[in-house]
């Protein structure tokens, strides 16, 4: 197996790309994307911490994570289509109305 | 063919993880939202492939099915029904782009140094908890043991976000 250091260094580069998107998008989906790709960065984490310490439970933790970012993703997109439909847009710097 | 396999299973896994770094900068600086939709599905399979090559066949499934079937979809519905050529013309990124560059880069850095330092320990050559070839067996005897409040709670989630997914995209009929 590989050094788990390197798995740690793999998984930091993911959640980085998926921080990166989040930032620099201006798209609501790509944004939700890349909320997705972070949730995946800490479950590859997960899954090679119970490899390496012989242990079910990161899987089980895994499997959490899991359900909750699917129901984030069905609660998120039925947002962005709510807003989609007042707005016309789903270019997240047009939804300012709470700008003081 | 000992030596071959292990020097496959060796190398195989960052040859996945290259590849899926490739696909995840794709879903980010992709142009049109159907590319970031396919460059998603992508990196879901290489992460798929990680999880087997960990030996955690259950959740390779599970990912497959899950975000690969679900969630890539309802992606897609979402991306065709928003009908995103109307905004071919604007700018794609923010105006503080390269200021979040350099701090994502920072922490990369930062980071991959401090993981990179610090002292774990050897990976076991053998595995007696997590089955090697079958650990959906063990898989399910922690969750449905140890772990059964949390999955009550976690099915409650699921049916409270599915109604509410139902209710924040119903037409308002009346008005």
């Amino acid at each position: 197996m590989i050094p788990i250091s390197h798995v740690l260094i793999y998984s930091v580069i993911l959640f980085s790309i998926g921080v990166l998107g989040v930032l620099i998008r201006r798209n609501a989906l790509i944004m939700l994307m890349s909320l997705e790709l972070m949730m995946n960065a800490a479950n590859v984490n997960l899954i090679a911490f119970s490899r390496y310490l012989d242990n079910v439970a990161g899987q089980v933790f895994a499997i959490f994570v899991m359900c909750v970012a699917a129901s984030e993703v069905a609660i998120g997109l039925a947002i962005a289509v709510a807003l989609y439909r007042n707005k016309n847009s789903i270019q997240i710097d047009h939804f300012n109305e709470l700008k003081g | 063919m000992e030596a071959l396999s292990q020097f496959l299973s060796h190398y195989l896994i960052y040859i996945v993880m290259g590849l899926s770094i490739v696909t995840a900068l794709g879903i980010v600086f992709s142009k049109n939202a159907i590319h970031s939709v396919i460059a998603m599905l992508f990196t879901m399979i290489l992460v798929a492939g990680i999880y087997l090559l960990f030996d955690s066949e259950f959740l390779a499934a599970v990912q497959l099915l899950v975000y690969a079937g679900g969630i890539i979809v309802l992606f897609l519905f979402v991306v065709l029904l928003v009908a995103l050529h109307k905004l071919e013309n604007l700018r794609l990124y923010n105006t503080y782009s390269l200021v979040s560059v350099i701090l994502v880069i920072a922490l990369i850095v930062l980071l991959g140094a401090t993981f990179y330092a610090m002292p774990f320990g050897e990976a076991p050559k053998v595995v007696h908890n997590i089955i090697a070839g079958g650990s959906t067996e063990a898989v399910a005897m922690t969750l449905y043991t140890k772990f059964i409040l949390p999955f009550e709670i976690a099915s409650v989630l699921l049916l409270v976000a599915l109604i509410g997914a139902i209710i924040l995209t119903k037409a308002r009929t009346e008005q």
